[in-house]
């Protein structure tokens, strides 16, 4: 009854009955679902092929399966008009006018025809017509000369001339001169002019032979590399997806090596090739405030080279924006102070003053704060205040050589 | 009531209307039974115009002011050497338009050849309308095969001033191919030959069943009978100098009636071996009347034109040639075009053929026959026939070094269109002028310049990256348009069409609405007021 080999691709179909089960073929049955093929239900069990055939002929008993019929099936009628497909390109020229049964309309097709029926303009185009002239269209940039005319390679000057006319007949736009076609209009166009073309480059039997070798060698030179062709045809939306993974990886690595803009700039490129996926964005999000204490860090050291320079009204506006970027960071607070200090802005002082002691305060073992601050306190001539914060920054670092100058500077 | 669609042939020397019903096309005459309409418009100073054979019956006296063969001046630009060659012609005066564009100045006040044309396209409209008797808005404007882009819309513009729907613009030996061949169930390869008043075409046709398929195209737009006329007039003013040392050239009045005689003379030697040319009092020099008479033979001005004739048979050659057929495939030849009666022409394509022509076909009457045809046809639902023209002329664009580079090929079947894709060569680039040029030359200078497009408004990029698909096509009319899109957002690129002679929106709505309002004089009232003018 059943032949793992000969059956192992029919289908089988699970229906409902009153009989009991036993607790193999429950399982049997919850693994087959709705419909599966013989082959594939045995990759599922645990059991070998020969208990399951034992289970499933009981199953078939109880009248809980039954083969569905395969020459009903859909995948076996999609096998067949493969075959119908392939035909032309093999040399027989299809019968003109004898209507291609089981034709399949690809998603693109189906998807316009399915939008035609809010446009009423296109209502008085026949349904059939726009039919064809999209599946004539599809993927005519690839077909050659001769499959567009629908002729064989070996056609004569008439039959090329003959097929011509039909399709002139049939998609000269002159025909709908009256009726709107909407965007039919620039398909029909485009669809004529490539019949025309392939007609020019085919009507001279010295050019259809040159045609027609040129095609040979094209298809036998590609026959070694179809491993490789595949993956230059990417579909663009594919290709999307892989160069904004691209992208994310090369942001990745540079994060890793805390080259924040770099990371953020390959983020944000990933993101804006392929906006579906959120990860691009959540990472370009993560790394954006990095990226801004980086540029915070990079305009402190820019002050402070302008400082170096003797520059310090250059240096406040650097680290007043550094500040403001981040609005936390000591050391921009620091180099603030400095450089109002440093420019002598008498009006800023007590600002400079306030900044750094919230910078002593926010970090308890470094002298620098101390240092500036009794430096301001000696330039406002109040000695006793500079020499405290003096002793303060001996106590927080004891080698620290300016403060010891300073001491004894204040000391006299 | 039926819909009405006019088969218009706008000749240069005679217009000609038909209209077609149930597939039977038949010419619509003028009151007197004229089947022919003079294209000649003519001003008075009132601004008030006269159209067709009052106009030309008047050239005499007012030939400052009366305009004929603007078809030979319509949508060229005003340095064209043919334009040139007009200015020295002809008693009436072409000044510069703002486009570059020739214009006709008539009591100081310049018009454009468009609404020149628009004239009598418009008494064609009354002539039909008075006949049928009914409105009728629909058209179809033959134009000679080998017109350019410019010259073919500045031909649909006259239409749309005249107040016509204008269905199509078609080539005239294609629309004497119809006539012919029409519901015939013919199988057979034609050429025609179309030699009409001002310009020269050949077109070679295969013809099956309900199928016409223009194999090829060739032409001269400024060849015709006019330089016919005018050797003969040539002739007779240097015999007159000869005879009494006075350039007749000189006399505008003297040189309008005698281009009016040559013509007649030419037209009896097609049928009589020898004619008399005699205009009294054709000039007075020192208070002394001069009379011209002089006796012509058909030898003679067979002489004087063989040339004319043979240029045609070298064009007739080049487009077999391009249609890569011997003369003995072609089956039949037919003769359009008034100029076709004269037997040298018969005879110089009989020989080059080596057939008789067809004698079938009406030479004034087939271009308008088959343009009605056509039209009729149009507003079919199924049509009944199938036409595949061609553009006669390539359609390039001009590169770097001054050079064409062709995007479609003359002869190619029409509509037909190209794509090139432009980008820009200097960072932050925002436009991209392409010139587009029209013509077989590969310098860009020799061809003609249709129009310069610019790509406006792109976003700013480093050099190399934008990339602009631009679409040029032709239409079945043979009028070209132009698209760009940008190929990596997609979105449609602004195209902004500068330096070409079409008259701009404004001005044609302008033109419209003086036209409509300005009802045509008309002709029988004319014929009332003008006995008293010419007294």
């Amino acid at each position: 009854m059943i032949n793992s080999d000969k059956d192992k691709d029919r289908i089988l179909i699970f229906q409902e009955t009153s009989e009991t089960l036993s607790s193999e073929e429950a399982f049997i049955l919850s693994r087959i679902g709705a419909e599966i093929r013989l082959h594939d239900l045995y990759s599922l069990l645990p059991f070998l092929p020969s208990t399951t055939n034992e289970h499933l002929k009981a199953l078939f008993q109880k009248k809980f399966l039954r083969w569905k019929d395969a020459k009903s099936d859909r995948s076996y009628l999609q096998g067949a008009s493969k075959k119908v497909d392939t035909e032309p390109t093999n040399g027989a020229p299809p019968a003109p006018g004898r209507p291609v049964k089981n034709e399949k309309l690809s998603d693109e097709v189906l998807e316009i025809l399915q939008s035609d029926l809010f446009d009423p303009d296109l209502r008085v185009i026949d349904k059939e017509f726009r039919k064809d002239i999209l599946t004539k269209l599809e993927g005519i940039e690839s077909k050659n000369p001769f499959d567009i005319l629908g002729i064989s390679k070996g056609a004569n000057d008439d039959e090329v001339h003959q097929a011509y006319i039909r399709l002139s007949r049939k998609f000269h736009p002159d025909r709908f001169f009256r009726k709107k076609l909407g965007h039919y209009k620039r398909r029909l166009d485009f669809l004529f002019t490539q019949i025309q073309e392939s007609y020019k480059n085919l009507k001279n039997s010295f050019d259809r032979e040159a045609v027609a070798r040129q095609l040979k060698v094209q298809v036998k030179s590609t026959e070694p590399k179809s491993a490789n062709t595949p993956q230059r045809k990417l579909d663009p939306a594919i290709e999307k997806i892989g160069k904004a993974e691209h992208f994310f990886k090369l942001g990745q690595t540079a994060l890793k090596l805390k080259d924040y803009s770099q990371a953020a700039t390959q983020f944000q490129l990933a993101y804006q090739v392929n906006p579906t996926r959120p990860q691009y964005k959540k990472a370009y999000d993560e790394v954006s405030p990095f990226l801004e204490i980086h540029r915070a860090e990079e305009m402190i050291k820019s002050a402070e080279d302008s400082l170096s320079h003797s520059l310090p009204l250059e240096a406040i506006e650097l680290a007043e924006r550094a500040l403001r970027i981040s609005p936390e960071s000591t050391s921009a607070k620091f180099v603030l102070a400095r450089a109002i200090f440093e420019a002598g802005e008498k009006s800023r002082i007590s600002e400079a003053l306030d900044l750094l002691r919230r910078v002593k305060a926010a970090v308890p073992r470094n002298p620098d704060a101390c240092v500036l601050l009794s430096q301001i306190y000696y330039a406002k001539k109040d000695p006793s205040k500079a020499l405290k914060e003096i002793e303060e920054a001996l106590r927080r670092d004891p080698n620290c050589a300016l403060a010891h100058k300073l001491l004894s500077k204040y000391s006299a | 009531m039926a819909e009405i669609v006019l088969g218009i042939d706008l000749g240069t020397t005679y217009s000609c209307v038909a209209v077609s019903e149930g597939g039977t096309p038949r010419v619509l005459e003028q009151k007197g039974g004229y089947r022919t309409l003079p294209s000649v418009v003519a001003f008075n100073p009132d601004g008030s115009t006269m159209v067709g054979h009052i106009a030309k019956r008047q050239a005499i006296t007012n030939p400052e002011n009366t305009i004929y063969a603007a078809k030979r001046l319509i949508g060229r630009s005003f340095t064209s050497p043919e334009v040139t060659k007009m200015l020295e012609l002809v008693p009436f005066k072409i000044v510069q338009g703002p486009n570059r564009d020739p214009r006709i100045q008539a009591f100081k006040r310049n018009h454009p050849i468009q609404e020149i044309s628009a004239l009598i396209l418009k008494q064609v409209k009354a002539i039909a309308e008075e006949t049928l008797h009914q409105k009728v808005e629909k058209a179809v404007i033959t134009v000679p095969a080998y017109f350019s882009d410019g010259q073919r819309q500045a031909t649909k513009d006259a239409g749309q001033i005249a107040g016509f729907d204008v269905l199509r613009i078609i080539n005239e030996p294609t629309a004497a191919a119809l006539a012919f061949g029409y519901n015939k169930k013919l199988n057979k390869k034609i050429a025609v030959y179309d030699l009409g008043g001002g310009t020269f075409d050949v077109s070679i046709l295969d013809i099956s069943r309900d199928t016409f398929e223009v194999l090829a195209t060739a032409g001269n737009t400024f060849l015709g009978g006019e330089d016919f006329d005018l050797r003969i007039l040539e002739y007779v003013v240097n015999s007159f100098q000869k005879e009494h040392g006075v350039d007749l050239k000189q006399d505008r009045m003297a040189l309008q009636r005698l281009k009016d005689a040559s013509e007649a003379a030419k037209c009896q030697l097609s049928f009589a071996l020898e004619t008399e040319m005699n205009l009294p009092f054709v000039m007075t020099v020192n208070n002394e009347s001069k009379h011209l008479k002089y006796n012509l033979n058909r030898s003679e001005i067979e002489k004087m034109t063989e040339d004319l004739v043979d240029q045609t048979i070298r064009i007739c050659q080049s487009a077999l040639e391009m249609a890569a057929l011997r003369t003995a495939e072609i089956d039949e030849v037919l003769l359009v075009g008034g100029m076709t009666r004269m037997p040298l022409v018969q005879q110089k394509v009989q020989e080059f053929f080596g057939r008789i022509p067809a004698k079938n076909v009406h030479p004034d009457e087939a271009v308008a026959l088959g343009a009605a045809l056509l039209g009729e046809t149009l507003l079919q639902e199924e049509a009944p026939l199938l036409l595949l023209d061609v553009t006669p002329l390539s359609l390039g664009v001009r590169t770097a070094g001054g050079y064409t580079s062709i995007l479609i090929r003359q002869n190619s079947t029409i509509p037909s269109s190209a794509r090139h894709t432009f980008t820009t060569v200097s960072d932050n680039q925002q436009s991209v002028k392409i010139q587009v040029l029209q013509g077989e030359s590969k310098l860009a200078s020799e061809n003609q310049l249709l129009g310069e497009f610019v790509l406006a408004d792109m976003d700013p990029a480093a050099a190399g990256v934008p990339q602009i698909e631009v679409n040029f096509s032709i239409d079945s009319n043979g009028i070209m348009e132009v698209s760009a899109k940008d190929v990596v957002t997609g979105k449609e690129q602004s195209i902004i069409v500068t330096a070409a002679s079409y008259l701009s929106q404004e001005e044609m709505t302008d033109l419209r609405r003086k036209t409509e309002s300005q009802n045509l004089t008309d002709e029988e009232s004319v014929t009332e007021v003008l006995p008293e003018k010419r007294r």
